[in-house]
């Protein structure tokens, strides 16, 4: 059975000068249209170049990737930029929002590349910063950064929104309600969401879990009863 | 042990980034080639000048005379203290002919190959024969004769050049240079077209002039001495001083020699008219007596004609008196004739009657005789017979006595008869023989008369002819002496006339003798020479641009070093924190950014050196090499040069590294570990107005907010891209300037296509390819206003309303025409620039006699070649005292002449009075040629501005795009197009290029009229407009460079790696 996202015998082998770097070394995976699906692994272990392929940062050296029917690996530039604009939302580990711009600009820049945006001031307040949507991102704490990554994520209006450790430079409570808000997004809007995370504490709140070790799937696991995350503790 | 790793970490960050290490070494290797090549260009320009008149021996002072110089001159001269050498030289304008042109040309002495001016053989060979030459390898499009061909030379004027040269004709066989003619310009001549084209030179033995034109000094010491440097002149000046001093004791000689030679040949002339005038006077007497003797000779002429006139008469009369006689006589005569005949007749015919009987008497006598014979023969024959009887024969014998003796006496009878018949017959026959004879002798006798009176007549007539003819003769002397008189008297008033002539132009001689000015010597040092002078001016243009450009670069220089060592410093922060927190020193840590960046600068420095050095004097000597004749440029190494502008420019790029250095050090260790805390984002002025703000689209407050966000960014771009602007704003507007000079000067201002040098004002001009004219009298003078001179033309028009139509005198900015008033001066802007000058000033001019005097100033006009002070010629008249004398008609010819200028010209030269020829196109094309050397400097410029805004632009953009790295993945990622991120950052730089360019030509014109300003001559004033042309080149080139980069870079830009850029730092 083909699900919404599959890698088939995915590979990646980074070049630098005369090294070779086996990142992936066949991965095989598949994931269901709206499951908020958990990858972890150890530092090193390919999540996030997994992470890059499927979000069409990157290309695999050799094997499928196959989202919504359609196999990515064979995208051409130009084909992986349109995937990456209408399909694909982004949250960084370090928010990567531009400086220059207020929180309400920020998601303007991606919404005006977006074909069916949400509206922004009603994406912002459904991640609680309607009230600092006029400030500029150094005017913000690390948790309201990363509420409004998730936010210019979220009003792209993404068929998969990403996540590579999302929490990774958050405290713990507000690395939770980030969690919190990411599922709920998932749940709510019917976005298929993928979290990266080396904390395997929380593997439990996700519908399938992804072990990923030396560059290949360790195991792939379906959670039948997910946590909630307000009840995992760490 | 730490120097070697520091120095791999050194070297590895330069292979790694070897853009950044490239730029900031050819931003220092461009602003030291430029002020190093501009510096050293003119050196190098003068030192290689310099060297060519030491190696060929360029004479230090010139020696001109107006009288000539003498071979005792020369002697004096070389004696003098200081001077080394010392030759004179001959030289002389000439029209050659070649080809289908005539051109003036300026023959010289070939000179000693090892003395004064030396030549130097680009082709061919020297002269060996005395007709051989050798001529100028000059410019191009000067006047070149192939080697073998043959000149012909000609005098262009009245006097036959035979007389100065022994050859008229020359083979070139080689072509030289000569350091006394460096600069294309040779001068002016009054024969030809005026123009001097090119020099020859001749062996010296063709010369037949008996004083020297010039005589050509060197001074002691003076070799070793840079002409163009300081201390030249101080060494040179007391030869010179020396020289005038000698000058004055030589004029006076040779005035007394001149004075002394004339006075000579007027003495010689006037002992020639003392002879001539004796010898026309005896030639006058001796003729009068002639005359007189003739007269005299008529008259008794006259008297013996008389005389034979009477004796004719005389003679005629008796002889008709005679013939009357005679034919009386003769009548008288024939009367007696008729009588007699008439009486001889009547006798006649008496006798004849008579004679009648007598004859038949006689008759019968004669019958009876023959019968009596008959019988005596009878008997004689009876008698005869023997048997005859004897009686019978006595009878017979009886018979025959009787019958013999009748017979006899019949025969007697008969006899005296017919005698007496024959008697009677006799004189009847004399008597009318008699008569016949009578009648023979008067028919003769009538004859006779009749011939004699023919003969008189005849010798009557033959008389009167000759006498007539005598007359006539005598009629025709009368008129022959009478004629002869008048001729005479012709002759003598023409004599007359001559003598007094001639007596009259002894005495002017006399007087010129007595107005002969002192010859004045000429004492001219090299600053007196044009092609020195000249040369040199062009050396000053490149320096005073070497001031001004240098300080463009070096701002940008610093502004490029200062953001690339800084962005280095950030990049590498992580770096720094880790080596603080290692334990090294601040001091270790900046020196390894010290280190980079001098390397960097050092490489600039070595580079911008070797190219400063060779490329620039190279190219810039080249470019005059156009129209000035040199040997190959020498370029010279200055050391304090190259070792000064390196100092400047290491310390520039080595402050800046510190500088950037510190304020990162400044920072804590553990703050430098963590990334640069990005630079916060600020509401700018703008958004305070909602008005604008609201307008713009999100892009536009983007970008709008990115400008003013990175400020140094900003000043930097806009800052580098004016430059650039400026730069080729200012390299096109130089351009436009000097064309202008021309353009306007020759188009607008000076409106006559020719001038024409003239004696006298009483020429004529008449010639259907000239369509008017205008009479001026034209002089150098001097103006002196505030104790500061400058050489002007002093110009007076005939008619100061018409002379507008030739030169248009108007004010620079309104374009007003401006008049000659009656009372007033009119001034070239440049004088009312230089010295001050404002209308109704008073200024002193001085004309070309020296004679001052005052003058108000009531008009400035427009004008830029040379300095002009225009005066109606009254006022010239009241001020200096003098009439004018008008020298020159300037005028304008018909379009289709314009081809064939040159038969105009000759044409002209040919009428009296007129004595040179110039053709304003001819001006006009020395500029275009001065203005076709600029144009390599202009290409230099602009080349160099483009590498300006090139390399500014392209670290500009590297910077910008290094600095927000982050923010152009993000983008990516968001999953904007490759062409919309590009836009994305390049709008601000496009914005920011564009306000640049903006200011750039604010700024170009500025620079253009500070460069035009310091470049300007006192003779030349260069129009100070732009055309549209150079704005619309300097945007278009502006953002040409501006693309460039731009396309250089999208590339970049399209091959950010999103995964690498948006590493975590974990």
């Amino acid at each position: 059975m083909s699900g919404y996202i599959e890698f088939v015998d995915v590979k990646k082998t980074y070049k630098m000068g005369e090294v070779e770097i086996n990142a992936l070394n066949g991965v095989n995976f598949s994931i269901e249209k709206g499951e908020f699906v958990i990858i972890a692994g150890p530092s090193g272990a390919g999540k996030s170049t997994i992470l890059n392929i499927l979000g069409g940062m990157d290309r695999p050296t050799s094997g499928k990737v196959i989202v919504d029917n359609k196999d990515i690996s064979q995208f051409s530039n130009k084909e992986l930029i349109t995937y990456r604009r209408y399909d694909i939302g982004f949250v960084f580990q370090f928010y990567n929002l531009v400086q220059n711009l207020t929180a309400r600009e920020n998601l303007e820049l991606a919404t005006q590349i977006s074909k069916n945006p949400l509206d922004i001031d009603k994406v912002l307040e459904d991640v609680g910063l309607s009230h600092r949507k006029n400030n500029f991102p150094a005017q913000l704490s690390g948790g309201e950064q990363q509420r409004v990554a998730i936010a210019r994520a979220l009003a792209k209006n993404p068929k998969l929104l990403l996540c590579d450790e999302p929490t990774g430079a958050l405290d713990y409570n507000t690395g939770k309600s980030i969690l919190k808000l990411l599922h709920d997004t998932c749940k709510q809007k019917g976005v298929t969401v993928v979290v990266i995370t080396h904390n395997l504490a929380i593997a439990p709140m996700g519908d399938r879990i992804i072990r990923v070790k030396n560059g290949i799937i360790e195991s792939q696991t379906v959670n039948e009863n997910p946590v909630p995350i307000e009840r995992i503790e760490w | 042990m730490m120097r070697t790793a520091l120095l791999k970490d050194i070297t590895r960050d330069i292979r790694k980034s070897l853009g950044r290490f490239l730029s900031i070494t050819l931003i220092i290797a461009l602003g030291v080639a430029f002020f190093t090549g501009l510096t050293i260009a003119p050196d190098d320009m003068l030192m290689t000048a310099d060297k060519y008149y030491d190696d060929y021996n360029l004479m230090d002072i010139r020696v001109v005379s107006t009288m000539g110089l003498t071979e005792d001159d020369l002697k004096e001269i070389k004696e003098i203290e200081g001077v080394e050498d010392a030759e004179g030289g001959y030289s002389l304008d000439v029209l050659a002919r070649y080809d289908d042109s005539e051109v003036v040309l300026k023959v010289h002495n070939l000179p000693k190959s090892d003395g004064i001016n030396r030549v130097r053989l680009i082709e061919g060979r020297l002269p060996e024969k005395p007709n051989e030459c050798v001529i100028e390898k000059g410019m191009k499009v000067g006047f070149t004769v192939p080697i073998g061909s043959t000149l012909k030379l000609y005098s262009g004027t009245d006097e036959d050049l035979s007389e100065k040269l022994e050859n008229t004709e020359y083979t070139v066989v080689g072509m030289v240079q000569t350091p006394y003619y460096v600069s294309f310009e040779k001068g002016t001549s009054n024969i030809g077209d005026g123009q001097i084209r090119a020099y020859i030179m001749v062996p010296e033995g063709n010369f037949k002039l008996d004083v020297y034109t010039d005589i050509y000094v060197t001074v002691e010491g003076a070799k070793e001495i840079y002409s163009y440097g300081d201390s030249y002149f101080p060494v040179i000046d007391k030869v010179t001083a020396r020289l005038e001093d000698l000058a004055k004791e030589r004029e006076e000689i040779r005035y007394r020699e001149i004075v002394d030679e004339a006075t000579e040949e007027l003495n010689k002339a006037k002992e020639q008219y003392y002879e001539e005038k004796a010898k026309a006077e005896k030639e006058l007497a001796d003729a009068l007596k002639k005359i007189e003797d003739g007269k005299e000779e008529i008259s008794k002429g006259e008297k013996e004609l008389a005389k034979r006139e009477r004796e004719f008469q005389k003679t005629i009369k008796e002889g008709k008196e005679k013939i009357a006689k005679a034919e009386e006589e003769l009548i008288s005569g024939e009367k007696q004739y008729e009588e007699a005949l008439k009486a001889f007749e009547e006798n006649k015919s008496q006798a004849i009657e008579k004679f009648k009987q007598a004859e038949e008497e006689i008759l019968k006598g004669e019958n009876a005789i023959k019968e009596m014979e008959s019988k005596v023969a009878e008997i004689n024959l009876a008698l005869a017979n023997p048997q005859l009887p004897e009686e019978q024969k006595a009878t017979l014998n009886i018979q025959l006595e009787t019958l013999t003796a009748t017979l006899n006496s019949t025969r007697e009878s008969v006899e005296a008869g017919r005698k007496e018949l024959e008697a009677q017959k006799l004189q009847l026959a004399s008597a009318e023989e008699e008569l016949v004879k009578t009648k023979e002798y008067l028919e003769s006798s009538k004859k006779r008369l009749e011939e004699e009176k023919e003969k008189l007549l005849e010798g009557e007539k033959t008389g009167l002819k000759e006498l007539n003819k005598a007359r006539e003769e005598l009629e025709k002397s009368k008129e022959d002496l009478a004629k002869g008189e008048e001729e005479y008297l012709e002759a003598k008033e023409k004599a007359e006339k001559e003598l007094k002539d001639a007596w009259e132009e002894i005495e002017k001689a006399e007087r010129d003798i007595q107005n002969i000015e002192k010859g004045k010597w000429y004492v001219l040092d090299r600053n007196s020479h044009y092609s020195f002078v000249d040369y040199k001016g062009a050396a000053d243009n490149i320096e005073a641009l070497s001031k001004v450009f240098p300080v463009f670069f070096v701002l940008v220089a610093a502004l490029v070093c200062l953001t690339t060592m800084t962005r280095m410093v950030d990049e590498q922060r992580i770096n720094i924190g880790t080596l603080k927190a290692l334990g090294y020193s601040k001091s270790a840590i900046a020196y390894k950014y010290i280190l980079y960046s001098l390397f960097a600068s050092l490489l600039g420095c070595i580079l911008g050196i070797a190219v400063g050095f060779t490329v620039f004097p190279t190219v810039v000597f080249n470019a005059y090499g156009i129209i000035y004749m040199l040997p190959p440029v020498n370029l010279h190494f200055d050391t304090f040069l190259a070792f000064a502008t390196s100092l400047v420019a290491v310390m520039l790029t080595t402050a800046t590294s510190y500088l950037a250095c510190s304020n990162e050090l400044k920072e804590t260790t553990a703050a430098l570990m963590r990334p640069k805390a990005p630079k916060p984002g600020k509401r700018i002025l703008l958004e305070k107005i909602p008005f604008i703000w609201n307008r713009l689209n999100f892009s536009g407050k983007v970008t709008v907010r990115n400008i003013f966000r990175y400020k140094r960014r900003f000043f930097m771009t806009v800052i580098g891209v004016a430059g650039c602007t400026a730069l080729v704003l200012a390299a096109f507007g130089i351009r436009d300037s000097i064309r202008d000079v021309v353009d306007i000067q020759f188009g607008e201002l000076l409106t006559y296509d020719v001038t024409i040098g003239l004696d006298s004002e009483n020429v004529d001009l008449d010639d259907s390819r000239i369509l008017g004219y205008e009479l001026i009298s034209s002089e150098p003078g001097s103006l002196n206003y505030d104790s500061i001179s400058r050489d002007v033309y002093i110009v007076v028009p005939k008619d100061i309303k018409n002379i507008s139509q030739y030169i248009r005198l108007r004010d620079e900015k309104t374009k007003e025409p401006v008049y000659i008033q009656e009372k007033g001066a009119v001034i070239s802007r440049q004088l009312s620039k230089d010295l001050n000058i404002e209308i109704g000033d008073e200024v002193v001019v001085k004309n070309s006699d020296d004679k001052e005097g005052t003058v108000v100033v009531t008009g400035i006009t427009e004008n830029y070649l040379f300095n002009y002070v225009y005066l109606s010629p009254d006022y010239y008249k009241e001020v200096f005292n003098k009439d004018i004398e008008y020298n020159q008609a300037i005028g304008k010819i018909k379009e289709d002449v314009k081809k064939h200028e040159d038969e105009l010209s000759k044409d002209l030269l040919k009428k009296d009075g007129v004595i040179s020829i110039n053709f304003n196109t001819k001006i006009k094309d020395n500029f275009g040629d001065t203005i076709h050397s600029l144009n390599y400097v202009v290409m230099v410029m602009i080349v160099s501005a483009g590498a300006l805004a090139f390399v500014v632009l392209y670290n500009l953009t590297n910077v910008n795009i290094s600095e927000r790295i982050r923010e152009i993945a993000t983008i990516k990622v968001l999953g904007f197009y490759d062409n919309e991120v590009a836009v994305y950052i390049y709008r601000e730089n496009t914005i920011l290029t564009i306000v640049g360019t903006v200011i750039g030509l604010v700024l170009g014109i500025f620079l253009h009229r500070y460069i035009m300003t310091t470049v300007e001559m006192d003779k030349i004033m260069f129009g100070m407009e732009i055309k549209l042309k150079s704005y619309i080149m300097a945007i278009v080139l502006t953002l040409g460079f501006a693309l460039f980069v731009n396309f250089a870079m999208y590339y970049k830009l399209k091959n950010v790696k999103m995964v690498e850029s948006l590493k975590s730092i974990d």
